[in-house]
């Protein structure tokens, strides 16, 4: 299922193209299934009885999105209800939040957060919901890292000899970014606050044009996910120095933290939550968040430990807010202390 | 030979059933659009843009080249059957077609298209293989620095790609460029022209824009006359060309292909153009000079040649350095940053089986065209007796459909209904849209860059006149710049335009 079939299924009844008219069965699919389990549980009216919606604030084919998918087709099984996801892309995932912020609170429009929910409220003053009060915490559906990666011909093979020549030569080395906020860049600054160098920005429109510019030695380091740059490290295009988690990682036994590595105290998660609208009965928020669990069990999504670099971690919906609580405040923090709030 | 495994890895992806599929659907799509008179395959694949997001982005631009490719051909046909071009490029190919087939060589006429063409498009095919590798080499050595200057080259490139008043295609551009501006700050995250709406802070949706300025465009303009359209289908029979025939059109098919591989590089030259150049130096040139108008061999010939041949070159810029030639490849360019793909030297090399699978491609969606269209003509000329008031509210709808699918945004919808009422009054007045939408997509670009490379180089402007590369391209477009500012040039090229 990739890219909203039903806008697709409802061009392919506008047109006669065989290639549209191929997708509508997919449409036909969904509504059959969500017409058969809908009757009986609307007999117990209990929840679910309609079709629940993930709101994914990011254009099909990313991680975020990916990971939402097959999370919603575990949900599906476990509940009995279609659980489905709905793209709403845009201004750092602050349009699809405000979908949920404003949904009613009954359960059935769902918000797949990530790095950025924690962030914009200290980077984006013209956000049109509060962070803090607009939504109900379901569950953590996985915990994830960075990788610190240079071009192979760089003469850095270790984190200390990075910094060691950042600080002899201030204003220097650039690193790249995804973008104003993104973890990439956000990483990179805290990076910069705690080891006390001061590496510049390189902004670029997404991961693909700034890693070109890593393998053509125009910047040297990016902080980026481990599904980005998997292929690279492998063929020996770039070289790995450390992971951004706070304990090493699965995949790279061997790679240090940056924390390890000679800059205390840094650690700089990415994180997927699933997030209700604030409101949403208790006993729903409940039902969700088993939900969850049970999936994040599952052998679906296991096999994301490894390619994108996923923990997970069973967790109530208090621990996901002590968790995004803690995210808040270093990038508060963080973005206080290098100045990148916009004004 | 790297060129062999190199087009052995393009024939493999080209022939896997799926890719096949969509280049079928894009050759027949192209070949219906090229024959109705009013909708331009700009128009046709600016609408169907959201459509390829799901696609594998190699699906998806053979596709989208095979609709562009399929036009040339459409268009050819309705021309020389009942004189109604269904392009501007096929508009000379109706002077001595339509007389051919008045005679009851119809059949030959048709068969002389797409020979010709079909010929002229396997050479194009080569060259566009053989132009490919050289450019590739430096693609790793393209930095910011190489960027800026490429689309400032690119810029001005568009501004000579302009077929009316220099003055407005000016206009267009930076009007276009102030639309880039539109968004979120790439560098410090300000805010610019958003208004505090969310929906604009990623700037304003390429699709929707181009599918109002050139689709919704174009229907308002066609409604405002509806042509009347007596078709009278006469049977085509005797597809088969003469002996004398076949001697006749070899010269032309050559010289045509010429003319069109080499105008299709250029900026502006493209099809149309390389069509008329065609015809005027076979009409100069000829033995039967008496017969043009009268229905001679070589009117027909020379300028099918011509277009499918400029066609196909255009894509050199395109796929090698990420310069569009024309709007249909400005779209294709769009196309590709949608999947993800920066357009520039790097394709060639980091996307090897969209490059090349799209490359032979092309010469297997002229081979489906030369045995799909023989056969298909009679359907296609029903096809032109569907009256506009059915046509057109269908096509709105899908336009409708197309641009809310993009990001699932009803926002995405009033932008391109406002920007059909624009593009429908740049038509009224005379301007060119397709400037803008140049301006559009290389603005930003070009901005991103020069601010990158700036600060790369610690605020260093030198930069662009001492790496070499970049050296080289901004020369080439003092240079263009001087061409077209020269008055005796400029007349000239008013000429060409005007003819």
């Amino acid at each position: 299922m990739k890219i909203s079939n039903r806008i697709f299924a409802l061009t392919g009844a506008v047109s006669t193209k065989g290639k549209l008219g191929a997708r509508v069965p997919t449409l036909a699919a969904i509504m059959a299934v969500a017409s058969i389990t809908a009757a009986p549980s609307a007999a117990l009216s209990e929840y679910p009885e309609k079709v629940i919606e993930i709101v994914v604030p990011f254009a099909p084919g990313g991680g975020t999105d990916t990971i939402a998918r097959v999370l919603a087709e575990e949900m599906t099984k476990g509940l009995g209800q279609s659980v489905i996801v709905d793209n709403r892309p845009g201004a750092s995932t602050m349009i699809g939040s405000k979908i949920v912020a404003e949904a009613d609170p009954d359960g059935y429009t769902l918000l797949m957060a990530s790095f950025a929910h924690a962030v914009n409220p200290s980077l984006n003053p013209n956000i049109q919901y509060d962070t803090a009060t607009a939504f109900a915490p379901i569950a953590l559906v996985a915990k994830s890292y960075n990788i610190l990666v240079v071009n192979q011909d760089s003469p850095f093979k270790t984190v200390e000899e990075l910094i060691t020549y950042a600080k002899e030569h201030p204003g220097e080395l650039n690193y790249g970014s995804f973008g104003n906020g993104t973890s990439a860049h956000l990483s990179a600054e805290l990076f910069n606050h705690l080891a006390g160098t001061d590496i510049t920005h390189v902004s670029y429109k997404g991961a693909a044009p700034a890693l070109t510019d890593l393998l053509g030695g125009q910047i040297q380091m990016v902080f980026t996910s481990v599904a980005s740059v998997a292929g690279q490290i492998s063929s020996g295009a770039l070289r790995p120095l450390a992971v951004t988690s706070a304990e090493r990682s699965a995949a790279f036994p061997d790679l240090p933290t940056i924390a390890e590595a000679g800059v205390p105290g840094y650690v700089s998660d990415a994180w997927y939550g699933l997030y209700a609208p604030a409101g949403t009965p208790q006993e729903v928020i409940g039902v969700l968040n088993a939900s969850v669990q049970k999936a994040i069990g599952s052998e679906a999504l296991k096999k994301f430990e490894k390619s994108e670099g996923l923990i997970f971690e069973p967790g109530t919906p208090e621990d996901l807010a002590a968790f995004v609580k803690i995210q808040e405040d270093r990038w508060s923090e963080v973005a206080k202390a290098q100045g990148l709030s916009v004004e | 030979m790297e060129l062999f495994s190199d087009l052995a890895l393009g024939v493999s992806t080209a022939l896997s059933p799926f890719n096949l599929l969509y280049c079928f659907i894009g050759v027949l799509l192209g070949t219906a659009i090229g024959v109705l008179p009013g909708l331009g395959p700009v128009a046709t694949i600016a609408m169907l843009l959201p459509l390829t997001f799901g696609l594998d982005p190699v699906s998806a631009l053979i596709m989208l080249a095979g609709i562009y490719y399929g036009a040339q051909y459409g268009g050819s046909t309705t021309a020389i059957l009942i004189n109604l071009p269904g392009e501007s490029s096929s508009v000379v190919t109706a002077i001595d077609g339509y007389q051919m087939a008045k005679k009851g060589r119809a059949g030959a006429a048709l068969a002389t298209a797409a020979l010709g063409s079909f010929f002229a498009g396997t050479v194009a095919t080569i060259l566009l293989a053989l132009a490919a590798p050289p450019l590739a080499a430096v693609a790793l050595k393209f930095g910011p620095t190489e960027y800026f200057s490429l689309m400032v080259l690119g810029l001005v490139a568009s501004v000579a790609l302009a077929s009316g008043s220099l003055l407005k295609a000016f206009i267009m551009i930076v009007l276009g460029l102030l639309l880039g501006l539109v968004g979120t700050d790439i560098e410090s995250g300000a805010q610019r022209f958003t208004f505090d709406t969310p929906e604009l802070m990623d700037g304003m949706n390429f699709v929707a824009l181009s599918m109002g300025v050139f689709g919704l465009g174009e229907i308002l303009r066609n409604l405002e006359h509806e042509q009347t359209r007596s078709v009278m289908v006469k049977r085509v029979s005797g597809l088969m060309l003469s002996k004398e025939e076949f001697k006749r059109i070899i010269g032309p098919v050559l010289r045509g292909t010429t003319i069109g591989s080499v105008l299709g590089i250029l900026p502006g030259g493209g099809a149309m153009l390389s069509s008329f150049a065609a015809y005027a130096l076979e009409k100069k040139s000829s033995p039967n000079k008496a017969e043009f108008g009268q229905g001679a061999i070589e009117g027909v010939a020379a300028p099918e040649a011509a277009n499918n041949a400029g066609a196909q070159t255009s894509f050199i810029p395109m796929l090698t350095l990420g310069i569009p030639s024309n709007s249909v490849m400005a779209l294709m360019i769009g196309a590709m940053i949608i999947q993800g793909i920066t357009p520039g030297p790097n394709v060639i090399t980091d996307e090897p089986t969209l490059f090349w699978g799209m490359i032979v491609s092309m010469w297997i969606g002229n081979l489906m065209l030369v045995l799909l269209n023989l056969p298909l003509i009679g359907l296609w000329v029903r096809m032109l007796t569907i009256p506009y008031h059915l046509l057109f509210p269908a096509i709105i709808a899908f336009c409708c459909i197309g641009a809310y699918s993009v990001n699932n945004s009803t926002f995405d919808v009033f932008i391109m209904a406002t920007f059909g009422l624009i593009g429908y009054g740049l038509i009224k007045l005379d301007f060119e849209p397709a400037p803008l939408l140049l301006g559009f997509i290389l603005g930003p670009m070009l901005e991103e860059n020069l601010r990158r490379a700036m600060l790369l180089s610690r605020g260093d402007p030198t930069v662009f006149v001492t790496h070499p590369i970049s050296l080289v391209m901004l020369l080439v477009a003092v240079i263009m710049l001087a061409v077209i500012v020269l008055p005796s040039i400029r007349a000239k090229r008013e000429e060409a335009f005007s003819e």
